[in-house]
């Protein structure tokens, strides 16, 4: 099973199932979304950050705002080919998110990553929870 | 395993298990199976599954999973569950990201002593012609117009650009086209995701295969599709691409809100759900429609690229290669039907989410094709055993809203299908058994060995003894791209 210090694959029948970990809230976010970036690309480094994006996110609760986070990063990918190479985040007041990303876009044309396709970022099974060493988070996507 | 769970499973038959009615659960589970295919079905949440869905408000009569259920999110793959159309539901969930995925299959004028000598350079060239693989994108570029045009047109979009026979449209569930696809709800982020991926294959357990009739079980019914033994056959297994994942994502992102909004108390947020009655449900069908059309008009593209491939680099004729097609069927959809509920007939939303529609003899809905034999159930199985083709039986409109199965299901998880191919060269094995195969991905081969799925003749015979849908023929396959 794919396993690093900040996220590890569990086993799910169908589709792919993560733990991700973080000291902080922000920490975590950022970890979850650069797991997805390593399932999308099958690469963990090498990717030249040339793009840079500003979001913004509301959501009603902690964990749909991880979900709708990944969302946007899966949009972005599917979309632009935009590669999530690293991210500063803030989490502020109840469940805002503002985020500085950079990304890589490919210059050249039809390069193709050895990832999976990722279809969506699901709700079944999601959790996000503070424990004592920091924060855990459970993801399913659809693939 | 279910020591600690809220339901108990009690065995009703040979091939039947029933969750009974606990706790808030509107209505008992019902899960067909046999001996030994449930013991897989028990180690994972496939029937926490069940049991969550049987919660949805107007849910009618029973959850349902049939026998190639296996774990997925939200509703269990090979999940159905119908709806009251005034106290009910739709739940994006219940249909899945990849909206009207779906088989197709096609019959052929060749015999197998025909392709095999030629199936590796037949499987290459597929492979070089039909964009495959993660993201796969060089299909039809399509702008916002022509992309209005297919999410209203469905197949028939794909046949106006020459791509297919008109005769075509007889051989696809709903004739290819779901009513109501509405252009004007498709968002700028749907279109973005789709408009490049018309005509691609995409990744995962999406396949093109070249298979023949092995074996044949019903002469009758085989005889009236134009089956024969030694036939080579295509079968096509894909989707809405991104342009359906999109349509999903957004409008489960909205249901999320509006469970809060409406007090719909549920077990999972990936049921979340709008009642049918409101403008969100309304809209998600129009939605959901245009999807199912992309996904109709894009395993029509794929099937014509696929026969102008095979003439060319086999170097035969159209009427040499006489590529038929049989039918196209829906494995994630949701849609209105009529079904008799406690002696009246009653229309309802039926979700199918990794479930096939099985209608039998003289169903109204048939095209005049299958009038006088009820319609052709695809299972696919795993690209080193075999297929089946079945037909739709009366019992699957007693017992399970018109549904069956649609494909063997997957047994292990890609995690520990890598596992057990470690150190093996699963393309070799497959040769092994005469399939030559192809795959986009690095590890596509290995997620997708064989053993990875359960055996889809077990499937297959549940759903035949059952009553479901019945065996017509059996393929096997020679070669197979994967994405």
């Amino acid at each position: 099973m794919k396993s690093f210090p900040e996220w590890k694959l569990l086993d799910h029948t169908a589709d792919v199932r993560i733990e991700v970990r973080g000291e902080t809230l922000e920490k975590l976010f950022v970890n979850a979304a650069l797991a997805l970036t390593y399932l999308l690309s099958g690469r963990r480094k090498g990717f030249v950050a040339n793009i840079e994006k500003n979001i913004i996110l509301e959501s009603d609760s902690l964990d749909v705002l991880l979900a709708d986070w990944l969302r946007e990063i899966l949009f972005y990918f599917s979309a632009e080919n935009f590669l999530l190479c690293d991210a500063s985040l803030n989490i502020e007041g109840v469940h805002l998110l503002r985020a500085r990303l950079s990304g890589h876009i490919s210059q050249v044309a039809d390069e193709s990553y050895d990832g999976m396709e990722i279809k969506g970022v699901t709700y079944h099974g999601l959790s996000l929870e503070k424990k004592h060493e920091g924060y855990v988070a459970h993801v399913i996507f659809d693939a | 395993m279910s020591r600690d769970k809220p339901y108990k499973i009690r065995r009703i038959d040979e091939f039947r298990w029933e969750i009974p009615k606990v706790g808030s659960m509107r209505v008992p589970g019902l899960i067909y199976s046999n001996s030994s295919l449930f013991p897989d079905i028990e180690k994972d949440n496939s029937c926490d599954q069940v049991y969550n869905v049987a919660h949805l408000p107007g849910i009618v009569s029973r959850s349902i999973a049939l026998p190639d259920i296996h774990w997925g999110y939200g509703f269990p793959i090979g999940g159905v569950a119908a709806f009251d159309l005034d106290e009910g539901v739709i739940s994006p969930g219940g249909v899945g990201y990849d909206i009207n995925c779906g088989v197709r299959l096609a019959t052929t004028g060749l015999s197998k002593v025909d392709v095999i000598p030629h199936i590796k350079e037949l499987i290459n060239a597929l492979y070089s012609n039909i964009p495959c693989g993660l993201g796969s994108k060089g299909g039809i570029i399509l702008n916002r117009d022509s992309m209005s045009q297919v999410a209203k047109l469905g197949a028939r979009w794909a046949i106006k650009q020459g791509m297919g026979d008109e005769s075509d449209i007889e051989r696809i569930e709903d004739h290819g086209i779901m009513e109501g696809g509405e252009s004007a709800l498709i968002s700028d982020r749907s279109f973005e995701r789709g408009k490049n991926q018309l005509g691609t294959l995409g990744s995962g357990n999406h396949f093109i295969e070249i298979g023949f009739i092995e074996e044949i079980f019903d002469e009758n019914v085989a005889k009236l599709w134009g089956i024969s033994l030694e036939q080579v056959t295509l079968m096509i297994h894909t989707g809405s691409r991104g342009f359906g994942y999109n349509i999903c994502d957004e409008f489960l992102a909205k249901m999320i809100k509006n469970v809060s909004k409406e007090k719909i108390d549920l077990p999972d947020k990936q049921l979340a759900c709008a009642r049918l009655n409101t403008p969100l449900a309304r809209e998600y069908l129009a939605a959901m429609a245009a999807a199912a059309n992309f996904a109709f008009a894009n395993r029509q593209i794929i099937m014509n690229l696929v026969q102008k491939t095979w003439e060319r680099s086999l170097i035969i004729s159209p009427h040499e290669l006489k590529l038929k097609l049989l039918y196209d069927v829906s494995h994630n959809i949701a849609k209105m039907e009529n079904h008799e509920v406690k002696g009246k007939s009653v229309k309802l939303c039926v979700h199918r989410k990794g479930a096939t529609r099985a209608l039998p003899a003289g169903h109204p809905l048939l095209p005049a094709f299958f009038v006088n034999t009820g319609q052709p159930v695809l299972l696919p199985g795993d690209m080193g055993r075999s297929s089946f083709i079945l037909v739709g039986a009366k019992g699957a409109l007693e017992q399970t809203f018109g549904s069956a199965c649609h494909g063997a299901g997957r047994v292990l998880s890609r995690n520990e299908a890598l596992r057990r191919t470690k150190g093996r060269d699963v393309d070799r094995e497959l040769q092994d058994r005469n399939v030559y195969g192809k795959a986009a991905g690095r590890k596509t081969m290995r997620e997708e060995f064989p053993e990875a799925y359960k055996d889809v003749s077990a499937v297959a015979e549940v759903a035949h003894k059952a009553g479901l849908a019945t065996k017509v023929a059996k393929i096997k396959p020679l070669g197979v791209i994967k994405g």
